[in-house]
């Protein structure tokens, strides 16, 4: 399709002549893996983005949501790159009762503003992913991303109580419920949720969010061995404890953190009240000293810097049984020195998720037969691997996405086919080309 | 019908199809008794393989299929109204892998949900969905409602446990959806199935996640001269920081049939009790322990009774969990209900119940999970008398848009089946039950699996499904022995 003055145009009617950006610089600055948008829009109400799809599925265009634009390069690159929708001028306070223990909010809002509003009424949003306060909902909702806290609060999918969203074909879709609790009809956020944009725009979202515990104590634990640490870290989810946040770190991921750590070890919050809190870093105390491993101190604001961490060039998602996460990681690291990277990692330990960060001088053809390897070694301990940011070239010799049964893709591409017949939304850059 | 008939009986064995009237009797409902439909035919299978084969064998045959627990649904999901083969699960009953360092189990649908944690609880794990009807309905039940539970307020609802699901397609295909893992990828298959009530694909085996029991349990139960003031608590406990793991509400009517049907020792001339339970950390137990019933207090508790043994706490619970024994022996009928409201605005709804009740001259005891904002009012009405009956329907529906305008959902747990179907049109607008529609096209192209169930007649794509007539009026009694 030409790119007409026209066309500019009715993008200007539709959310205000100011709002829409053409220019070389400006698509630039919204490409997504080296592929340039031909405009980007920035519609301030959910109202306008659905106009704005509506027109661009009209005229065979592809929309492509973003938000803080952290996540931009997870998925394959684009097939089609139209239109990028910048969500970042939607950020209202939809609808909040303390009581409910439930915000609506429009997708654009960053989790820090989110978090600002609740912080008064003693209330948080336990969500914190990698670069946390700065992205979008909408975007954290669309790549399902979630940080420790998922050890006591579980991840988007868990946290979200319905979505407001647009379809291909530009009509303004509500799903799931203003309450805690419903099961009427289906459970569309499930769906939404981790689509990364494929099967909706999502502009607004109610989520659960939960009353922040008076006390809170984080310790780092460092253990020379690696069959000690994983027995410090099985201990610790077969007992009654209920640590708010259970993490693994690689030696140079704590001390990126501040923390003086020679060898990798866990980063363990406990959170609830005083009382609870020493007994439970007593009771965490104990198993680690039994195990051989170390505290080593804690800088205050170390979860923040963890947010900030993981900015390689490249960077892999693990996921595996829990039980055999930390094995994962050993043989992943190990392989990745031979072959000349160096490596750090955080790992959500209870949950059996890990992050690598990877780095140094490899070609294309090295990474790929390194993703090979990696992927092959963590299918046979039962997870799948992921591979969630990488140069463009890398991209083009691996597939970003671990493989899917026969019949499960094609549900997914069923699902595709029916909600967006035109391939209107983030065409390929999800599973299997999706 | 005959020839299919032979046809899974080669598949299932001849013992495990059932064509004759009187043996499909007890599959023409589930608990929601006063809707009916008979199946023309019932089967057995006692694999996932077996499922897969006669499913494929009703598709080839073109009829539909309805997948069956242990039939304690509430909303009529398991009834076959367009007649086709009822597919039950109960002889697949295996537990198949406990995995406890990877805190996880995998089981086959017709499992038990108490049998589970029955099994991991030497170790000191559980399965956490903890709906009523626990000692009898099936974990693939479970799933296909998506059912909560007293417990659910802390731990969550059975999506929130499920780690993959293996299905049968509506064309016989048998596999996993899901990771297995706490970690997705694609699309959510797995909890786009879980809670689809059997309209998506056939739940065969499950892997579940397993928790840890906790430190410490506290329960007490707290008594109100008003429904208001125990409803002021609720807010109030909450408000203070405190998520306890269940904060059940009872009013004065249904603490009197509880105390007259299996005397659990409530106070009986109370307006209202709360049962409040916290678990977890000892020294965090014993603080919102303490947080709570001062929340209770000022919000004007007249006594507050807190268990001090396991054997006490048994006692207070056994209350709640008796309700539908002992209203089972009032000799009336009722209709439930089973709907949630923002939890700010449980006053609200409480007035309107009080309301309502008077102006229907309809009795209305409820019980509530009132943390989660989910209520059960029981509509009760004379057995036999259809001015009675139609009361109760009148005062049932109008509860029901002022759950929906007060914000809330027609159902917190139960699930849509047949009750509840015709009401989406007024919770979700066309284009929310249009996108439903096509998320059914995508699994199940020709509407053969539970069709009729969950969506609407009659709006956008819902007309392309298979028309199944409306439900029929009640004509009999829902008799105790539910679990709500």
């Amino acid at each position: 399709m030409d790119l007409t003055l026209d066309q500019i145009g009715a993008w200007g009617a539709i959310v205000g002549p100011a709002n829409v950006a053409a220019d070389p610089k400006a698509c630039a600055d919204a490409s997504v893996d080296g592929r340039i948008p031909r405009w980007v829009v920035r519609p301030g109400s959910p109202e306008e983005a659905a106009a704005c799809v509506r027109t661009a599925n009209d005229l065979g265009l592809s929309v492509t949501p973003r938000g803080s634009g952290t996540t931009l390069g997870l998925g394959n690159p684009p097939s089609r790159l139209d239109v990028v929708i910048d969500t970042r001028r939607m950020q209202k306070v939809i609808a909040y009762r303390r009581e409910d223990f439930l915000v609506r909010v429009e997708a654009g809002s960053t989790l820090g503003r989110i978090d600002k509003h609740l912080a008064p009424d003693g209330l948080f949003l336990p969500l914190d992913p990698y670069a946390g306060p700065t992205r979008s909902l909408g975007g954290v909702l669309a790549t399902g991303d979630q940080g420790p806290w998922r050890e006591r609060y579980g991840t988007p999918r868990d946290l979200t109580a319905g979505v407001r969203f647009i379809t291909a074909d530009g009509t303004l879709t509500w799903g799931g419920a203003n309450v805690v609790k419903s099961v009427a009809g289906y459970d569309v956020p499930k769906l939404l949720v981790g689509s990364l944009g494929t099967l909706g725009l999502i502009v607004e979202a109610a989520v659960r969010v939960y009353p922040r515990p008076p006390a809170r104590a984080c310790t780092f634990a460092a253990f020379h061995d690696r069959a000690d640490l994983e027995a410090a870290r099985a201990d610790l989810v077969d007992v009654a404890l209920e640590p708010d946040r259970l993490t693994f770190l690689s030696a140079g991921m704590a001390r990126q953190m501040g923390i003086d750590a020679r060898t990798p070890g866990l980063l363990v919050e406990f959170a609830s009240v005083p009382a609870a809190v020493e007994a439970s870093a007593g009771q965490w105390e104990r198993i680690v000293t039994s195990h051989h491993g170390r505290f080593l101190g804690v800088p205050v604001d170390c979860w923040r810097a963890l947010g900030e961490s993981l900015k390689e060039p490249i960077r892999i998602k693990v996921a595996a049984p829990p039980a055999a996460m930390v094995a994962a990681w050993d043989w992943i690291a190990t392989e990745a020195q031979q072959v000349g990277m160096s490596s750090e990692a955080v790992g959500e330990a209870g949950a059996g998720t890990l992050r690598m960060g990877l780095r140094g001088p490899t070609t294309p053809g090295t990474l790929q037969r390194f993703v090979r390897a990696a992927r092959a070694h963590v299918r046979a301990l039962g997870g799948f691997l992921v591979v969630e940011r990488a140069p463009p070239a890398v991209k083009e010799a691996v597939d970003v996405w671990d493989e899917l049964s026969a019949g499960q893709l094609q549900l997914m591409r069923a699902l595709k086919a029916r909600l967006d017949p035109k391939a209107t939304l983030s065409p390929g850059r999800f599973v299997g080309g999706i | 019908m005959r020839a299919l008939g032979r046809a899974l009986a080669r598949i299932v064995g001849k013992d495990h199809v059932f064509s004759s009237p009187e043996a499909r009797l007890v599959y023409e409902c589930d608990m929601l008794t006063h809707i009916k439909g008979m199946p023309e035919l019932v089967v057995l299978p006692a694999s996932a393989g077996e499922v897969a084969r006669v499913v494929k064998r009703c598709h080839e045959d073109g009829t539909p299929i309805v997948a069956r627990g242990s039939g304690s649904g509430l909303a009529g999901g398991a009834a076959a109204p367009g007649g086709g083969v009822v597919v039950g699960l109960n002889r697949m009953n295996r537990i198949l892998d406990i995995d406890l360092p990877n805190r996880c189990a995998t089981v086959e649908a017709g499992v038990i949900n108490q049998s589970l944690t029955d099994r991991v609880a030497p170790s000191g794990y559980l399965f956490a969905p903890d709906p009523s009807s626990q000692m009898v309905s099936t974990l693939g039940g479970n799933a296909a409602t998506n059912a909560g539970g007293p417990h659910c307020l802390k731990k969550g609802t059975t999506v929130n446990h499920v780690l993959a699901a293996q299905v049968v397609t509506e064309d016989g295909r048998l596999l996993w959806v899901g990771t297995g893992l706490r970690e997705g990828l694609g699309y959510d298959l797995a909890g786009a199935v879980v809670g689809s009530e059997g309209t998506l694909g056939l739940i065969t085996a499950l892997k579940v996640r397993l928790v840890h029991a906790a430190e410490s349990v506290k329960t007490f139960l707290a008594s109100f001269a008003s429904v208001q003031d125990a409803c002021a608590a609720t807010t109030a406990i909450l408000a203070r920081g405190v998520v306890p793991t269940a904060l059940e509400m009872m009013d004065a009517d249904a603490i009197r049939i509880v105390e007259d049907g299996v005397g659990a020792g409530y106070p009986r001339h109370a307006g209202a009790v709360l049962l409040v339970e916290m678990d977890g950390p000892a020294a965090e137990v014993d603080a919102h322990a303490g947080l709570a019933q001062e929340a209770c207090r000022r919000s004007g508790a007249q006594e507050i009774r807190l268990a001090q043994d396991a054997a006490e706490r048994a006692r207070l619970w056994k209350g709640r969990k008796s309700v539908a024994g002992a209203f089972g022996r009032l000799g009336l009928a009722w209709l439930l209900q089973d709907i949630v409201v923002p939890r700010s605005r449980l006053p609200d709804m409480a007035k309107a119940l009080g309301a309502c009740s008077a102006r229907h001259g309809v009795r209305m005891p409820t019980v509530s999970h009132a943390g989660d904002g989910n209520l059960h009012p029981l509509f009760c009405y004379q057995p036999g008398d259809e001015a009675s009956l139609q009361r109760a329907l009148r005062a049932s529906d109008e509860i029901l848009h002022v759950a929906l305008d007060l914000g809330g959902s027609v159902t917190g747990e139960h699930g849509v089946g047949l009750d509840k179907r015709d009401k989406l049109t007024r919770q979700f607008a066309p284009a929310d039950l249009e996108f439903m529609c096509r998320v059914r096209q995508a699994f199940s192209p020709r509407g053969h699996l539970n069709p009729g169930k969950v969506l609407p007649m009659g709006i956008g794509c819902g007309d392309l499904l298979p028309r199944v007539g409306p439900a029929e009026q009640p004509s009999s009694a829902l008799d105790g022995g539910a679990w709500i």
